[in-house]
């Protein structure tokens, strides 16, 4: 229960962060994002993919995006770390970072694949800073959260 | 090995009906807005108190800088929008024997026009409520009445629409959305045009003008009323730029709103309009 917790929380602080760095538009990290695939990667048994669909349809709503976009890529992303947590662990932070940066260009790229297929789609180029920036805050999301997960012995 | 893939909570199946599950749920939304009240339940719920929450830093920072600033600057301030008050008081004492005058006309040409003074001075909670739309919250929703469509106004002219509400709060498009347009009117000459946001923040445009138009920079559009969305007669903005290349089939026009859209802190509703065509938007 102790684990829920300290998860939900982190997330609520997630989102705040997320609405504080509105104003940066596209060069706001995905603070969401980058909370989630840590907690996936450092206790994969205490979030299930359930858990990550409403934290995405959660997104959607922050964002006001059409209602399932983000849950669709937010559950699609998360099954591919469930997989593959054990390598992605070995990784340094800094290649996790790069890794981080691959992931969410395709988020980006499928998001904007589904939202050009209805008519909202009012994206430029610029929407691929987003990747950028949320690789470049990586290792701040990491040794943040992983101070926060040895304080409260989260596992 | 084995352990380490059992303990993840990862099934194939789980994702595949959650995948699903999504396209179902963005087809709904999308199609037929039939859950819109899931939406509107997540944020009051979660998103509001979430968003409030994320605006007290602001708010301290800003209150700190108001009461910063200097009493001189105040009364200054004070006796300019006492002069201000002065001249305007005088100019609706004149407004009120024109409007019964129109009124009268309108009745011996029994087109009347119902105008009602009922308006609302709504806060803007958050600026920027979407980074891909512009977009923002106000703190009346429909607690307060606030309908879908509504129009948005400053004390200057057109801001933009509701276009999302929930019991207590609402989402306003800016007409500088680059996915807005607006049917509007130029004064002058009475021609129709549409005029569009753009990805230049505070710029209107009008992106399908014929080459032989009539416009003149320092020409003020209005909303035409048109199509039922807005109410006729919001001044919109005045055109700063014109340019008429032969090699395009169209003229480039720029219309800078009067409203500092997209940095207001105040909007205001009216009440006096509603769309039509709310069902088959």
């Amino acid at each position: 229960m102790n684990n829920f917790i300290i998860i939900m929380l982190s997330l609520l602080l997630s989102i705040i962060l997320t609405i504080t760095t509105f104003p940066l538009g596209y060069f706001a990290p995905d603070w969401i994002h980058l909370f989630l695939i840590y907690w996936i990667l450092a206790t994969p048994s205490s979030i299930g993919l359930f858990t990550v669909w409403v934290i995405g349809l959660l997104v959607d709503v922050v964002l006001g995006s059409t209602l399932g976009v983000n849950a669709l890529v937010y559950s699609l992303i998360a099954y591919l770390i469930f997989k593959s947590y054990m390598a992605i662990r070995y990784l340094t932070v800094f290649q996790q970072g790069i890794l981080i940066i691959l992931l969410l260009l395709v988020k980006s790229t499928l998001i904007l694949w589904i939202d050009d297929m209805m008519v909202t789609s009012n994206y430029t180029l610029s929407l691929y800073w987003t990747p950028l920036v949320s690789g470049l805050a990586w290792p701040l999301v990491y040794y943040f959260l992983r101070s926060l997960r040895r304080k409260y012995n989260v596992n | 090995m084995e352990r380490f893939y059992k303990k993840s909570t990862a099934d194939f199946y789980t994702l595949v009906f959650l995948l699903f599950l999504s396209i179902g749920t963005i087809v709904l939304d999308y199609k037929y807005n039939q859950i819109t009240y899931i939406r509107s339940i997540i944020n009051d719920l979660v998103v509001y108190p979430i968003d409030r929450i994320s605006n007290l830093p602001r708010l301290f920072i800003n209150q700190l800088i108001a009461e910063s600033s200097n009493i001189k600057d105040l009364e200054l301030e004070l006796k300019i929008l006492e002069e201000e008050n002065m001249y305007l008081k005088v100019q609706v004492q004149e407004l009120n024997s024109l409007k019964d005058e129109n009124t009268r006309l309108r009745k011996i040409s029994k087109a009347s026009n119902i105008t009602s003074k009922k308006q609302t001075i709504v806060k803007v909670i958050s600026n920027t409520a979407s980074p891909n739309k512009r977009v923002v919250s106000i703190d009346k929703g429909e607690k307060y009445g606030v309908y879908i469509g509504q129009n948005v106004i400053g004390v200057n002219g057109l801001v933009g629409q509701v276009i999302e509400t929930t019991f207590v709060s609402s989402k306003v498009i800016l007409a500088t959305d680059p996915t807005h347009t607006i049917p509007a009117v130029i004064d002058r000459t009475g021609d129709n045009i549409l005029v569009t946001g753009h990805t230049d923040d505070g710029k209107l445009i009008v992106p399908y003008a014929e080459i032989g138009i009539d416009i003149v920079v320092g020409d003020i559009i209005s909303t035409s009323g048109l199509a039922n969305r807005f109410k006729a007669k919001i001044p919109i903005g005045i055109v700063i730029k014109k340019t008429s290349n032969r090699d395009k089939e169209f003229s480039e026009i720029e219309i800078k709103p009067f409203e500092k859209i997209g940095q207001m802190s105040e909007l205001i509703l009216i009440w006096d309009y509603k769309p039509k065509d709310k069902i088959d938007e």
